[in-house]
């Protein structure tokens, strides 16, 4: 990946005319798309549709097969994954999982200090997580560990958010409150949103544009 | 129990590198039970002790220097098992095979590399078979320190490395966001685990070893409220099993390796039974 300021055209990362996969498959066919400063975006698609694929390819964790994938030299991604593969077992509390947001700024030799406790408490503030961050990650219930992998993903001082399935396995009222703390985010710290869900109904009023995911192709919209 | 610490003990070397050992396989034991390596944690140790009998069988073990003999079985055990573990690594990189496969199939090789070359090996065999019988054996004052060297490193690298390596352990995709390459952290935690069963199955025996790779950190996970204490929990539990342990072998006159580990299985047992009755 290398950043062309030119050719992105302000965009913090930006796909051209890219086949995405895997080696020997491809998924995603001349695919273009750009991620825009301050904007919040669904990506929507059926299972198996590719979602994850450009999830993984703006990550910058798949090379494209064809075409480029650029990021620009200042993006800092925050990126929350499916929770559902993380494992439970591992002794820690939600605020130790936060925390690990600050790492990346860390060199292995020193010692956590106090600003990056501070910056953990305050992403886990902004996510209303302080309540139960305490707690043993393994006793949260499904929605609260959302908002503590956000936290964490707000740790590592983000500039465009990326969420795989979020409100997955989650009730309505969590789901809302979750779509809600995104919206404020965003709003409150100028954050690039790209979210993948199966749940269109519930992004109604809250996103700016749609990238559906299908037959092998992107289609953005925008939602006014 | 103060007589068994006393350099006048026949026994304090081997007493203090089998506390090393168990301690430091039940650490790094907390990452191989919740990285679900348990296998890796069998197969490793018995590559380690073919490595040894292949030495033994190759040089004849001459009985005139226990040191040079010692050496060459640490040589042996080194690089039986990260050969062991370098093949696990490559044939697993694009696998498309359960890696528990390529284990199982390490494990059968070794077990029987390891009792045919006992089998071939005219002069080593006593030493061998009590090695895989978790007998402790008398190691000498130049044996122990350099068990201590290596495990101050391993210690060190462990400690120096604690944050990465949870994090690439708990997870791997988040850690590649914020630049930290699971690969990398992956190799450190392996070299520590090959170096740590390497001077473990020369000190202690596979089975040892492997117990408390698991045993210790099965209970401690029972235990523990933060990795921290994990770790603690598990250090705690190796040394009561090991000191205890040969207090108990000593004193009934039974081989050190199946007390230890049988200590260290009572403690697992009970937690896990006063975890349950706790609801």
């Amino acid at each position: 990946m290398t950043a062309d300021g030119v050719r992105m055209n302000g965009a913090q990362i930006a796909i051209e005319s890219a086949d995405l996969g895997y080696a020997g498959q491809t998924v995603l066919r001349r695919v273009s798309v750009a991620v825009r400063p301050g904007e919040f975006v669904a990506v929507l698609g059926a299972n198996g549709s590719g979602k994850t694929t450009l999830l993984r390819s703006l990550l910058g964790f798949l090379p494209p097969l064809t075409g480029t994938v650029e990021r620009a030299p200042g993006a800092r991604i925050g990126y929350v994954p499916q929770r559902e593969t993380l494992d439970d077992r591992y002794p820690l509390s939600g605020a130790d999982v936060a925390l690990f947001g600050t790492y990346g700024d860390l060199p292995f030799w020193r010692r956590i200090g106090a600003p990056a406790r501070e910056r953990a408490r305050a992403a886990l503030a902004a996510c209303g997580a302080l309540e139960f961050a305490s707690r043993r990650y393994r006793e949260l219930s499904g929605g609260q560990r959302q908002r503590i992998l956000i936290a964490r993903a707000l740790a590592t001082a983000p500039n465009l958010l990326l969420l795989d399935e979020p409100t997955a396995g989650v009730d309505r009222a969590s789901e809302a409150a979750i779509l809600d703390a995104l919206a404020d985010l965003r709003r409150d710290r100028s954050l690039s949103i790209w979210l993948v869900t199966h749940h269109e109904e519930a992004l109604r009023g809250r996103v700016d544009r749609v990238a559906r995911v299908s037959d092998g192709a992107v289609v953005l919209e925008d939602r006014p | 129990m103060i007589e068994f610490l006393s350099s006048d003990f026949l026994f304090r070397n081997a007493i203090v590198g089998g506390w090393i050992v168990c301690v430091l396989c039940a650490v790094l034991g907390v990452y191989v039970v919740l990285r679900r390596l348990v296998l890796l944690g069998m197969a490793l140790p018995q590559a380690g002790a073919a490595g040894i009998a292949f030495v033994f069988f190759a040089t004849g073990h001459s009985h005139g220097d226990p040191g040079q003999a010692h050496a060459l079985a640490l040589v042996g055990a080194l690089l039986a098992t990260f050969s062991a573990l370098g093949l696990l690594v490559l044939a697993g990189r694009n696998g498309t095979q359960p890696v528990e496969w390529r284990i199982g199939g390490v494990l059968a090789i070794a077990t029987a590399a390891t009792l045919l070359f006992v089998a071939l090996s005219p002069t080593g065999d006593l030493e061998m078979t009590s090695l895989l019988r978790g007998e402790l054996l008398a190691i000498s004052d130049r044996d122990l320190l350099v068990l201590a060297s290596v495990a101050s490193v391993i210690a060190l690298v462990f400690v120096l490395f604690r944050r990465e390596l949870l994090l690439v352990s708990f997870d791997p995709e988040f850690a590649r966001t914020i630049g930290r390459d699971p690969l990398r952290y992956d190799l450190v935690l392996y070299l520590l685990l090959g170096a740590t069963i390497s001077i473990g199955v020369m000190t202690a025996g596979p089975m040892v070893v492997f117990a408390f790779l698991v045993l210790p950190a099965l209970a401690a996970l029972r235990l523990g409220r933060s990795m921290l204490m994990t770790f603690g929990v598990a250090a705690g539990i190796a040394t009561v099993s090991s000191i205890g342990g040969f207090a108990l072998s000593y004193r009934a006159d039974l081989p050190t390796g199946p007390v230890y580990v049988l200590v260290a299985a009572a403690i697992w047992l009970l937690v896990s039974l006063a975890m349950r009755l706790r609801g």
